[in-house]
């Protein structure tokens, strides 16, 4: 039964976007793939409005797919088309390649039928989706960098969802990896080197990367339909264009599927750039490209504006340097973007080696590809021109993060060239073939990769078709599931739960803030950290002491460059020995990140305010009395391990005039605070957290466990190696 | 309507600066500033000497303070679930070569809670569980830090060790 909802998900949601590409395309293109990758595009926006809207129910996506369906009338289109291309006639190679595509795409099929246990599918793709229906549409989540992506293939797998649950989107991206492959066999047709084709697609199908990507919930495969498709469309566009009718119902395609490439993921950007360029170049019109440009704007816009409106950035969870936000720090959004660009590797040549044959990179692509070098050869050509500058453009943002997956768009392209580069010498590429579906098989590609390089392995097919209970499947499958099923029993509906690790949050529906998703979830992280293992806590002093002057306003300024991040836990004022009370009239401010300022001025050592970036002159904190007070002593706490900043201390006299109070501060220690665990609980507690996830392997839990008494916490729950902590 | 066109307006505005008033101020975690001293001390704080009984030289330099053959610190000691003991002394080597391993006693209130015998020169921490019995809670108590041997510094002055901070933590 289970089964059968999950095919009729996926199902559903395929012929929808099918039905819509074949309603935007009309006779312009025939090509069903095409019409499915484009169709997405569009269904893709339709439930974003629904979502928008706060319509997101079963009964909704019902509708809307019935309607298209009908609209579509696919009774009469089900014609075979005049003119349909020849394919290769049957021959024991054709046979044997034939049987090598069913054969991977069996393996794929019950991978993605299987329940869902994909890293990132488990966690935000299909957590956010699973959210998103539960909550009838999308709210501000300001908690998880993720939400802030575009997610144009969350919106398509929220309409598989609807019906299937988990493994139904999973199908949805298995789709695109169909269409892509399809349309590889198309294009060598289209260009009589059908030979090219089918095997630039079997190098694509057969990629262990590829494989498992497009039977989880991920977006990479679809991203390479999308970018593939816009190359056909393109080409057909160049070739056909003059037609009026297809000019019409081509450059508005054209437009939609780049947009849809950035929809779906942020470094399909390029789709847009690539078409807009290509358009403007063929053509040399303006009207046609504003036609494209407004299209993909279209498709593009409502991401920009969710973003905007909610998190202050367009472009969340990045360039936050030019739209600065309380929700991600330019710091960590600087370490973030560092580790994606190297990984762990010592350098960018170990790149070729890990992402086709040891899988250091989150995956491998198969050692074939090492062979690419040899797709140059199809520079001769000028399809091989093209096919080297396509790969060019969607494989450029490949340096910002090079992760194997990262290479998947591009990929068709490359593969196209080296089949293209193949194909000359008799039987070779049909040996390269051979010799890659034996070495991506995944019993081979499980000998040749470290343990938790993420591959396929073969589903039982009872496991696929939920014939067998999916808990014990999660639970060999998916090693953070426990903690879900966890939260999901011991806690009551509508809990926070915080985690230092990005547990399966498909799989529970209660608010998991972890760790590194957001600049709250850092501070929280901060807070129980300096309690739990002691850093961060705010035992140094900085006193700054000078003659009593009655002042409007002080002003802390940092005048050094350097690394370490400003912090401050509180910011004292003193008359006379005696602290100034913290008056109403009081108004306090920072630069950068002003929006945790009251956190140095709220009384407790727990809560910081924190600059979020590195320290650069220009930074400051002030305090504006909102008349004159007299003061003789400013101090600051915060942890020790600041060792370049350099502060000064400005004052604001009665005549509005600034002058300088001091720039070398006493450093001196203060005492441990008594009772600080107890205080982090209960702010983290203040802060909307309900419970903390501590998994045993992480250093501060042992803290908690032997200290139960001092943090107020108690134990409600341990499965997986994770103790669940209720806080009070 | 107006709050999209209104957050148009303000987003990716870095430059401007927001302004906030103090916000509910939590209970303090210190103890009270009537006070003249708490559970614990820094050598650098420049209210150590109110801590300092007796044994010790009379300026901190820096972070740490020379003892003398009979050091002695007070403490108001407020009352928790669980204290520990933490002392953070160094045995410089100068010293330590005149005077070889040093044990050290410790008292609380004037018993004799432990000894503690170091053999080898260097920065050490002391920490151990301290039952209530050993002390007075909400009250004012002493630590002496005894050790066997002095070294004879300058001017004829016994050096024991020298200390960074000490008191009772959680």
């Amino acid at each position: 039964m289970q089964a059968a909802a999950i095919l009729f998900g996926a199902l559903f949601t395929v012929a929808t976007a099918t039905a819509l590409g074949t309603l935007l395309l009309g006779k312009a293109c025939r090509d069903w793939p095409v019409r499915f990758v484009l169709g997405s595009g569009a269904l893709s926006f339709l439930v974003f409005l629904l979502a928008a809207s706060g319509v997101v129910y079963p009964a909704t996506f019902a509708i809307l797919g019935a309607a298209v369906i009908v609209a579509c009338r696919p009774w009469n289109r089900w014609r075979r088309p005049k003119g349909a291309r020849s394919w290769p006639r049957p021959s024991a190679t054709n046979i044997l390649l034939f049987v090598i595509f069913i054969a991977y795409f069996y393996i794929y099929f019950l991978r993605a039928l299987a329940p869902e246990v994909s890293p990132d599918g488990s966690t935000y793709h299909l957590g956010l989706t699973a959210r998103y229906l539960r909550e009838h549409g999308f709210h501000r989540i300001t908690w998880n960098l993720y939400a802030s992506l575009s997610q144009g293939m969350e919106m398509l797998f929220l309409f598989a969802f609807a019906f299937g649950k988990h493994s139904a989107a999973a199908l949805v991206h298995l789709a695109f990896l169909v269409a892509l492959v399809w349309q590889m066999g198309i294009w060598g047709v289209r260009h009589g080197m059908a030979w090219v084709g089918i095997c630039g697609a079997a190098l694509v199908a057969l990629s262990p990367m590829v494989g498992v990507d497009a039977s989880s919930a991920y977006n990479d495969v679809a991203l390479a339909g999308v970018a593939f498709t816009l190359f056909c469309l393109l080409e057909q566009w160049a070739e056909e264009g003059a037609a009026e009718e297809k000019t019409t119902r081509l450059l508005p395609a054209i437009g939609i599927l780049a947009g849809f490439g950035y929809a779906l993921k942020y470094t399909g950007w390029v789709c847009v750039a690539y078409a807009i360029a290509f358009v403007a170049w063929k053509s040399r019109r303006a009207r046609t490209v504003a036609v494209v440009a407004a299209c993909a704007f279209l498709m593009v816009a409502p991401w920009l504006l969710k973003n905007w409106v909610w998190m202050h950035n367009p472009l969340a969870p990045f360039f936050n340097s030019y739209f600065p936000n309380p929700y991600v720090t330019i710091d960590f959004e600087e370490d973030y973007k560092s580790y994606f660009r190297l990984y762990d590797l010592a350098s960018r040549w170990q790149i070729p080696l890990a992402a086709t044959v040891h899988g250091t990179l989150g995956g491998v692509l198969g050692p074939v590809f090492l062979l690419a070098p040899l797709g140059l050869a199809a520079l001769r050509k000028p399809l091989g021109r093209q096919l080297w500058l396509a790969a060019l453009v969607f494989g450029a943002n490949y340096f910002s993060n090079i992760g194997a997956r990262f290479l998947i768009p591009p990929l068709p392209f490359v593969a196209l060239a080296m089949a293209m580069a193949l194909t000359t010498l008799p039987g070779m590429a049909l040996a390269v073939v051979v010799l890659h579906a034996v070495l991506c098989w995944p019993a081979v590609v499980g000998k040749m990769v470290p343990l938790g390089s993420w591959r396929l392995t073969l589903t039982p097919w009872k496991d696929a078709f939920h014939l067998r209970d999916p808990e014990r499947y999660y639970k060999n499958h998916l090693a953070l599931y426990p903690a879900s099923e966890l939260i999901e029993r011991v806690t009551p509906p509508g809990s926070t739960v915080f985690t230092f690790k990005a547990i399966p949050e498909a799989y529970t529906s209660r608010r998991v803030l972890v760790e590194y998703e957001s600049a709250a979830n850092q501070v929280a992280a901060r807070i129980f950290q300096s309690a739990a293992m002691g850093t961060d806590q705010p035992s140094e002093r900085l006193r700054f002491t000078f003659p009593a002057r009655k002042l409007r306003a002080i002003r802390v300024n940092q005048t050094a460059s350097g690394t370490d991040v400003w912090s401050i836990n509180e910011l004292r004022i003193f008359s006379g020995g005696h602290e100034l009370p913290r008056e109403a009239a009081w108004r306090l401010t920072a630069h950068p990140y002003p929006w945790s300022i009251q956190d140095a001025f709220d009384n407790s050592p727990v809560t910081f305010w924190r600059s979020g970036e590195a320290i650069h002159p220009g930074m400051f904190v002030e305090v504006d009395f909102g008349g004159t007070r007299e003061a003789d002593q400013v101090v600051l706490e915060g942890p020790t391990d600041q060792y370049g900043i350099r502060l000064e201390l400005e004052g604001e006299m009665a005549d509005g005039t600034w002058q300088r109070l001091g720039d070398r501060p006493a450093v001196s220690d203060g005492a441990p605070y008594l009772g600080f665990r107890r205080a982090a609980a209960e702010e983290l507690k203040r802060r909307g957290i309900d419970y903390i996830l501590l998994f045993q392997d992480e250093a501060w839990s042992e803290n908690v466990r032997r200290n139960r008494d001092l943090w107020g916490v108690e134990a409600v729950g341990a499965a997986g190696g994770a103790t669940l902590y209720r806080l009070p | 309507m107006f709050s999209i066109v209104l957050a148009f307006l303000t987003a990716g505005c870095g430059s401007r600066l927001e302004w906030y008033p103090p916000p509910e101020q939590r209970p303090s975690l210190s103890l009270p500033s009537s006070l003249p001293f708490g559970y614990f001390v820094a050598m650098s704080d420049p209210n150590a000497g109110a801590y300092i009984v007796g044994g010790f030289r009379d300026q901190s330099e820096g972070v740490w303070r020379w003892t003398h053959e009979r050091p002695v610190l007070q403490f108001y000691v407020p009352r928790a679930p669980r204290l520990r003991l933490l002392v953070d002394l160094t045995f410089p080597d100068q010293t330590f070569a005149q005077t070889g391993p040093v044990e050290l006693t410790i008292r609380l209130n004037g018993k004799e809670f432990d000894r503690v015998r170091y053999a080898k020169p260097g920065s050490q921490e002391y920490t151990k569980d301290t039952p209530w019995e050993w002390l007075h809670p909400d009250a004012v108590n002493t630590v002496a830090l005894e050790p066997d041997k002095t070294a004879a510094g300058p001017d004829g002055e016994r050096l024991g060790f020298v200390l960074t901070r000490a008191g009772f933590v959680e």
